[in-house]
């Protein structure tokens, strides 16, 4: 796998459309090759190409990792620069874009850390940092100011407290989703276990759940939602209408419900009756089974459901956009509307990089907690 | 002492399992509760710990009554083994043993030592097994360490339900074996659940045999194969119980003396022989064969009417009576010899002797 990231990282350097550049912002985009204006930027991303290759028949791992990990970060750099170039020399009209090579650097890059975190398996928290190095030296690039001329950050500097804010909450829309997902979907969890009678209904009901695309659970969510705030006067001074934040809140609940339901309902299961009864026989009380035995067993599973649920609701809560919650989906609705796509990538990539953050946060707070004697039932990629 | 009065466990009213028992569990012994699947052995086994509580009755652990013990302070002096061990996945070899020793909050030293011991006494290396994880262990291996963890901390009684069912039968018979050293070196309370006949038979001071809750009878193995009260027990006890009982016997209690050469000799030594053969021994009284003494091999020198044995045809004193008669059925002999495992030479058992055990028993029956 690491051999076609190879492959297509090299493809990417050749091929004619690196960046594009447009006279204006609507105006129709030009493809550039990285070798019309970066000779060194080629060789040395070729040269990396070729690490990698070697490195993929080595034990290092890791070191390929992190190699392939700054390949698309030294590509963004790149562009900056040529849009820096470009600017000084023509004026503040044109935009510099990625294009079709240096997305496909980034999907490159992408594969090969992928790959390198699978031969990682076990050692969850180095598999973390092969995404957190990448992610956090672009963060820095990115503070540094040298990206400002591409297209993408000129939107961004038109709209920069409007970005703070949708980003702020974006993250609470969907932070607070998956705190109260975990708030019901824990004890359902442990009832389910509990009780036959229960488990069969409450999986029908969040499995179905699962089932309804977003927009059409939104969609659905503001007819009674509207009702009621509009016959309950109280709800509507919190603030709970049949558009907003409410509803939103309340499909990306009954979303993260699955995983953290499903999860702590099979962690529970892991523990062997036997178990328990061992440990009841050795004279612990009822305390010291729950905090010896039963919470040290279920924890890493239970979390590795929390981690699905706050990754897709990072995504879901785009779509809450459409139903005027705000958050990043805001620019990416505007850009289409506007046919102007470096306003939705204005809102996507943020996205994408929040995802994969809270994922490897999650990673790594699950590879601390995770006893050494569960380290394959918890935190499966 | 483990002394049941009157004990009844009801779950309700159609389904008792445990119906007035009263009988008494020796201490420093191994006592075997066998029956079905259903019996209440189990029941019995766990109203112990009490795991599970009697409806009517009580249970006496050297005269106090078990309910009126703090049950946090019983249940750490009663070491428990069950059939799937029930290690906790997330805790090493090491920790696992430490459990109880933990919970009495024993000093770390003093926990270090225990567990390196244990491990030796149920025969895994410490170095190399302490830190594995119960993940890695093969099913004996994690039997042991359950043994290891209910004798952590040196409880006087332990209870095991069918430690040994889920391991393959040439595991199940190696991990008999050493269980049985282990307890001749310990001399634990025991009381142990099974409902394979075979290893109450091999294992047992006492058997108490259960069916529908009820002990139908509570013995030695020994009486109980020569002995069943009844059909149930009879028929539980299977088909080869005259067989069963000789594996109990062992061949000492049934050596005959019997006539010897001194191989150094000559034939003069024998009068008239009363055998069709001898043991042949040398100067220090060991065995290195049989002579035939028969007119015509009389006519030979002594050395060259000697047949040596093959190891396999002699029995060590600790052999079973069921050895000995298999082995006499595999070699065509009448008697075999039994040597000490110096080489000396103490005395044969014969096929008529066996016959004649097992004929007394017929009698009384």
């Amino acid at each position: 796998m690491a051999i076609l990231g190879m492959a297509i990282m090299l493809f990417s350097l050749v091929i004619p459309g690196f960046l594009s550049v447009k006279e204006t912002r609507i105006s129709e985009a030009l493809p550039v090759s990285l070798g019309s204006f970066s000779i060194v930027g080629l060789v040395s991303l070729a040269a990396a190409s070729v690490a990698i290759f070697f490195l993929s028949y080595s034990k290092y791992a890791f070191l390929m990792g992190i190699v392939a990990g700054l390949v698309p970060v030294f590509g963004f750099f790149l562009a900056g620069s040529h849009a820096l170039s470009i600017a000084s020399a023509t004026g503040p009209f044109a935009r510099v874009s990625p294009y079709t090579g240096l997305w496909l650097l980034l999907l490159a890059g992408y594969i090969v850390v992928f790959a390198a975190r699978r031969r990682l398996k076990d050692r969850k928290v180095l598999s973390a940092f092969l995404v957190l190095i990448p992610v956090t030296s672009f963060l820095i690039m990115l503070g540094s100011g040298h990206l400002k001329e591409l297209a993408i950050m000129k939107e961004y500097a038109n709209r920069s407290d409007r970005f703070l804010e949708e980003t702020v909450r974006h993250l609470m829309i969907a932070g607070g989703a998956v705190v109260s997902g975990v708030i019901i979907g824990v004890p359902l969890g442990i009832v389910a276990n509990r009780s036959p009678k229960i488990e069969k209904p409450v999986f029908g009901v969040v499995n179905f759940i699962q089932t309804i695309p977003s927009i059409a659970l939104f969609g659905l969510l503001i007819a009674p939602l509207s009702y009621l705030s509009r016959s309950l006067p109280f709800l509507r001074e919190i603030g709970i209408t049949g558009v907003g934040w409410a509803p939103a809140m309340i499909a990306l609940i009954l979303y993260s419900l699955l995983p953290i339901v499903r999860n702590t309902y099979s962690s529970l299961k892991v523990i062997s009756v036997d178990t328990v009864e061992a440990a009841r026989a050795m004279g612990m009380s009822r305390f010291q089974v729950l905090g010896k035995v039963e919470i040290p067993i279920s924890l890493p599973v239970v979390l590795a459901g929390v981690r699905t649920a706050a990754v897709q609701a990072v995504g879901n809560t785009t779509m809450a956009a459409l139903i005027g919650a705000g958050g990043l989906g805001v620019f990416v609705f505007q850009g289409l509307g506007q046919a102007a796509m470096d306003l939705v990538l204005l809102g996507a990539l943020p996205i994408v990089a929040l995802a994969l953050i809270v994922d490897s946060l999650m990673q790594l707070l699950i590879a601390i907690l995770t006893p050494r004697g569960l380290v394959s039932e918890g935190a499966d990629d | 002492m483990i002394r049941f009065e009157k004990v009844t466990k009801e779950y309700d009213e159609e389904t008792v399992a445990v119906k007035d028992i009263t009988f008494e569990i020796p201490s420093r012994e191994l006592t075997v509760l066998i029956g079905p699947s259903g019996c209440g052995k189990t029941t019995t086994l766990k109203m112990i710990n009490r795991i599970i509580r009697p409806t009517a009755g009580r249970i006496l652990i050297d005269g106090s009554d078990v309910t009126e013990m703090d049950i946090r302070q019983l249940r750490r002096g009663i070491g428990y083994v069950i059939q799937n061990v029930g290690l906790f996945p997330h805790m090493s070899v090491k920790d696992n043993i430490a459990t109880v020793p933990k919970l009495l909050k024993w000093e770390r030293s003093k926990i270090d030592v225990r567990v390196d011991e244990l491990l030796q006494l149920v025969g895994l290396e410490p170095k190399s097994y302490a830190n594995k994880l119960p993940k890695e262990l093969s099913g004996g291996e994690a039997q042991r360490v359950g043994v290891a963890r209910a004798l952590a901390a040196d409880p006087p009684i332990i209870l095991m339900d069918e430690p040994f069912g889920a391991v393959d039968p040439l595991t199940r018979v190696r991990l008999q074996d050493e269980f049985a050293r282990i307890q001749e070196e310990l001399h634990k309370t025991i009381v142990f659940v099974t409902h394979d006949i075979d290893e109450a038979i091999r294992l047992a001071d006492k058997i108490a045999v259960m069916k529908g809750g009820r002990i139908l009878q509570f013995d030695t193995p020994e009486e109980i194969l020569a002995r069943p009260v009844e059909k149930f027990v009879h028929d539980f006890m299977g088909s080869d119980r005259a067989l069963k009982r000789l594996s109990r016997i062992p061949v000492l209690e049934y050596i005959e003396k019997s006539e010897t050469i001194d191989i150094n000799g000559g034939w003069e030594q024998l009068g008239v022989a009363k055998e069709e053969f001898v043991w042949a021994l040398d100067d220090s009284k060991k065995l290195i064969g049989w002579v035939d003494v028969s007119h015509s091999s009389r006519e030979l020198p002594l050395r060259e009417a000697l047949t040596e044995m093959l190891e396999e045809e002699i029995l060590s004193p600790d052999s079973t009576v069921k050895e000995a008669l298999s082995r006499m059925l595999e070699s065509g002999t009448m008697a075999l010899p039994v040597v000490e495992r110096s080489g000396r030479f103490l005395g044969q058992i014969s096929l008529s002797k066996i016959q004649e055990l097992t004929k007394s028993d017929r009698e009384e029956e």
